[in-house]
């Protein structure tokens, strides 16, 4: 787990994941042209691909080096990344395109409607629930295999930076909107916050109130965007 | 000016680039303040101490968010519904437990550690599964010796509060 990839490693990965991600799109503009639909201009679709290999490339490049302060040398990219980015491109499959993804966001946004559109609701959300048990379950691996020992209390406190994290990624507490690269993203800025603050040297108290202070302004944000959505509407 | 985009996917780059303003100004706004925040924080902790932007820092930052992230990326799917998963971190932890325990003290493969964790946390996850369907009152229901041996007082109606009705969940409800 602290292991990292060697560097031709994360370039092939690196490799794949554009592929498959062009192979994506380029396999969804032909679904839409060959049934007479409208496609997006072929040039946003470039400058996406573009700006992730830049900065994917960059990433890889970046933890290629050797990042060691002794003699023994550090570098790659740390094996964690390739299998959070797998699981985040399953899901990501999982929500988008499959019957149970458009399933899920109708019970989020309405379970009545769903429910009388003939959703099973009580089945989507239980395995909903067992999904989130089983990624939970990941977490806990991901966590044991960095720490390397557990304690009696582990996970008791990481759940509410969890809900803050996908929050301040935009996933809305009211349900039906959201996806989970949004949460990978707001995890990202919970952490930055911990990982800097900790760098800085101030008390441990100050890191819990920045953090409170983010999940209170992500809120209110989606309560906020969430009534003007509806007034719009 | 407002551009009326039906399925997201007509026009050209400019009226496309319109439509997402008006999206983000209707509210639909994503993730976008949180790539924001990502970029002021970034360069406000660079600029406040420099051992932040080096490799050695990014690459721990990296190993440290995994964690979080997959728990986060966990918990959308509940959020999601519009409920939360009060129980994911401890899931998360019991897991952790499992794991060390059986790859340090039992030896056991690593491989079939984290296949035992994961069939713990769906098998944990399916008890709520066998109690929704069966209903919460399924464990009453068998009818202890205590419990019938509780006379009843009135004829006629046989719904007391001590006698549970023989019906499941699935009647009252169908989508709680």
């Amino acid at each position: 787990m602290n292991d990292n990839l060697p560097g031709w490693m994360g370039w092939a990965f690196l490799a794949i994941a554009i592929t498959v991600m062009a192979l994506l799109n380029f396999y969804d503009r032909s679904v839409r042209a060959r049934n007479g639909l409208a496609n997006r201009p072929i040039s946003l679709m470039y400058t996406k691909l573009g700006v992730s290999i830049v900065i994917g490339a960059s990433l890889v490049a970046l933890l290629n080096t050797n990042r060691s302060q002794s003699i023994k040398e550090i570098s790659g990219v740390p094996i964690v990344v390739p299998i959070a980015l797998t699981v985040l491109f399953l899901g990501t499959l999982l929500l988008d395109r499959t019957r149970f993804g458009r399933h899920l966001y109708a019970v989020g946004g309405n379970p009545e409607a769903a429910r009388r559109s003939g959703i099973k609701v009580v089945k989507i959300r239980i395995i909903a629930f067992m999904l989130c048990s089983s990624l939970a379950v990941i977490s806990g691996i991901f966590n044991a295999s960095r720490v390397g020992a557990v304690e009696a209390t582990a996970g008791k406190a990481i759940v509410l930076s969890g809900v803050a994290a996908a929050v301040v990624g935009g996933v809305s507490l009211f349900g039906g909107r959201g996806r989970l690269i949004h949460a990978a993203v707001g995890a990202l800025v919970i952490a930055i916050i911990d990982n800097g603050l900790g760098l800085l040297g101030l008390p441990a108290g100050i890191n819990f109130l920045v953090t409170g202070g983010v999940l209170i302004m992500a809120a209110t944000v989606d309560a906020v965007s969430r009534k003007r959505t509806s007034a719009s509407r | 000016m407002s551009v009326t985009i039906g399925s997201g996917h007509e026009g050209n780059v400019r009226e496309q680039l319109t439509a997402y303003k008006a999206r983000v100004k209707g509210g639909e706004m994503g993730a976008l303040p949180s790539v924001l925040s990502l970029f002021v924080l970034t360069f406000l902790f660079a600029a406040l101490n420099p051992y932040f932007l080096t490799q050695g820092n990014f690459a721990n930052l990296l190993t440290q968010t995994a964690t979080l992230m997959m728990l986060a990326m966990a918990l959308v799917f509940v959020i999601l519904l519009a409920e939360i998963d009060l129980s994911a971190g401890v899931t998360s932890g019991v897991a952790m437990a499992l794991f060390i325990i059986m790859t340090n003290r039992w030896e056991i493969d690593w491989r079939i550690s984290i296949l035992a964790g994961l069939i713990c946390g769906a098998a944990y996850r399916s008890i709520y599964w066998v109690l929704r369907r069966q209903g919460w009152r399924s464990i009453l229901r068998c009818n202890p010796w205590p419990i019938s041996r509780v006379p009843r007082f009135t004829a006629g109606t046989s719904r007391r509060w001590w006698y549970l009705p023989n019906r499941s969940s699935r009647d009252q409800s169908d989508y709680e």
